[in-house]
């Protein structure tokens, strides 16, 4: 059982590997949501600088932490070498809001005649992506995740609070805000690519989405941004077994 | 009025989080060097069969106030205010990704993107964000712009691996805007053109003004950049928040010049695809 298609299963018999199962890791976690800048996790502000949460992004990333530990515990009891064609779906519950629900699900596969690896790889990348790594020397060897969670006060975001209602000018506050919250999600990425032994990463996404949240103290309504970067960890093994070679595909020409 | 002259004087100072996260990239904390990337699987070997190393992703982003301007309603003319931010705020955004590259000792930036969102949480205000992946030559060789900064491209990796086939290189993404007010029509006019077919002239004229200055624009960024071609120009047409007769004309592309002479190094196969 796989959750891609035929030509994926092809891949993965051609790689040398044979699919074992349909693996998942998931977990719901009760979490409390900033409150705004004076809310649960945050301090009261007395600058326009933006508010790092960095409680809240723990919390996020242990969630993250424990999803995985169970895609790599099932991987293992189905005696997979891997998880390839990791999907990631993370939501707050529509009946409960304050639970997270992170769920990562994959193709556990496995080498019949190689011995177990203590800790299974796990890979974002199909196995046709998986297997052009392999013969150009490449190997994924897990998915690395970074988070950031960020207040913009509602003030340090406001033209007409910044002296610029009509005119064009660059908003120092929320701009400062939004490379912090990438800066952390990647630091964050960078930190759990570097626990996987990776030499770097493919097809990372840095995601930035963001929510109206008080200020406190009757300041209205700031912003929170969430951060989050995902992709997938590789590590050179050896030289490439083939070259690049180029050819003109007539698939799809009406001519 | 030429965006361009709307350059940015000073880069900003990179913040403190992302110096730190770039130094982390280079393994200047004692810990291994390693990349990250956006590059998917094809582009990133591709990339690496030019022998180019990447280095880490790279981001500029800037919230940018969009100013105000008026205009009569029957007049078709350039809002130059509109135009200047638009320019200003994605060019901030280019030299701060560029001040990234540079801090990782780049040679160049690839897959460039160049992304607009307006926010509900302010009036006019946009984030710009440009974003890509550094890269450095293994054999070193001159790969920056004639003004020493790291080359740009918005190619993908593997147009990037066909363009160097061919013996040219890009030298930088180069783009040229104009936002322009398309006029209305008067009521008596429009009532007198109604349940027939004819060529608008004033509109016609106005989208032909607007898309010649934008493509214009982007022409002199190439010439600035000593270029030889612009390759894969797009032109992009966005009301964005300003209603139905304000349209921003955005043309962006990847200005080259010939690194080495002679044709192509590589004779493409010709191979029938069995896929329906």
């Amino acid at each position: 059982m796989t959750t891609r298609g035929f030509r994926s299963l092809l891949a993965v018999l051609d790689a040398g590997f044979e699919p074992v199962g349909v693996a998942m890791g998931a977990v719901a976690f009760q979490m409390l949501r900033p409150g705004g800048c004076r809310g649960v996790y945050g301090a009261a502000y007395t600058t326009s600088d933006p508010v790092v949460y960095p409680t809240y992004e723990q919390a996020l990333f242990d969630t993250w932490t424990a999803a995985v530990t169970r895609l790599e515990a099932e991987a293992v009891r189905l005696g997979a070498h891997g998880v390839v064609g990791v999907t990631v779906k993370q939501e707050w519950l529509p009946g409960a809001p304050s639970v997270l629900q992170f769920q990562l699900t994959g193709s556990a596969v496995r080498v019949r005649t190689v011995a177990p690896l203590a800790r299974p790889f796990l890979s974002m990348l199909s196995m046709e992506q998986t297997l052009k790594l392999l013969l150009r020397g490449w190997v994924p060897c897990g998915v690395a995740f970074g988070v950031a969670a960020i207040h913009i006060h509602k003030w340090g975001s406001s033209a007409f609070w910044q002296g610029n209602t009509f005119t064009n000018a660059e908003m120092a506050s929320p701009t400062a805000g939004m490379q912090l919250a990438r800066s952390r999600a990647q630091h964050g990425f960078r930190q759990s690519l570097a626990s996987c032994k990776a030499d770097g990463a493919v097809g990372a996404r840095v995601e930035l989405s963001n929510q109206t949240e008080s200020c406190g103290g009757g300041r209205g309504m700031g912003m929170r941004l969430e951060g989050r970067m995902v992709g997938t960890g590789v590590v050179r093994f050896g030289a490439a077994a083939v070259p690049v070679d180029a050819y003109l595909s007539l698939a799809g020409s009406k001519q | 009025m030429t965006p361009s002259d709307d350059s940015v004087s000073a880069i900003d100072d990179l913040p403190a989080e992302a110096i730190t996260r770039l130094r982390q990239l280079e393994g200047v904390d004692g810990a291994r060097p390693l990349f990250t990337s956006d590059l998917s699987v094809n582009e990133f070997l591709l990339i690496e069969d030019c022998d180019f190393e990447p280095l880490g992703l790279v981001v500029g982003s800037s919230i940018y106030h969009v100013g105000i301007q008026v205009v009569r309603w029957t007049s078709s003319r350039e809002l130059d205010v509109l135009t200047r931010a638009m320019y200003h705020a994605r060019e901030l955004a280019m030299a701060r990704m560029e001040a990234e590259a540079d801090e990782l000792k780049a040679d160049g930036i690839v897959g460039v993107r160049l992304d607009i969102r307006f926010y509900d949480w302010g009036r006019n205000l946009a984030e710009f964000m440009a974003i890509g992946t550094a890269v450095r030559h293994r054999k070193g060789g001159s790969w920056k712009t004639p003004a020493g900064k790291p080359f740009t491209s918005d190619l993908t990796g593997q147009d990037f691996w066909t363009l160097l086939q061919t013996g040219q290189r890009p030298v930088a993404l180069v783009m040229g805007n104009c936002v322009y007010h398309v006029a209305h029509r008067r009521m008596l006019k429009a009532l007198s053109q109604a349940y027939r077919n004819l060529e608008l002239p004033n509109f016609t004229q106005a989208l032909y003004t607007a898309r010649e200055l934008a493509m214009e624009r982007m022409q002199h960024e190439a010439q600035q950049a000593q270029a030889e071609g612009v390759v894969g120009v797009q032109i992009i047409e966005k009301n964005h928040i300003w209603g139905h007769h304000a349209i921003e004309f955005f043309a962006i592309g990847t200005a080259v010049t010939r690194y080495r002479e002679g044709g192509p190094s590589l004779r493409p196969r010709l191979m029938l695809n069995l896929d329906g």
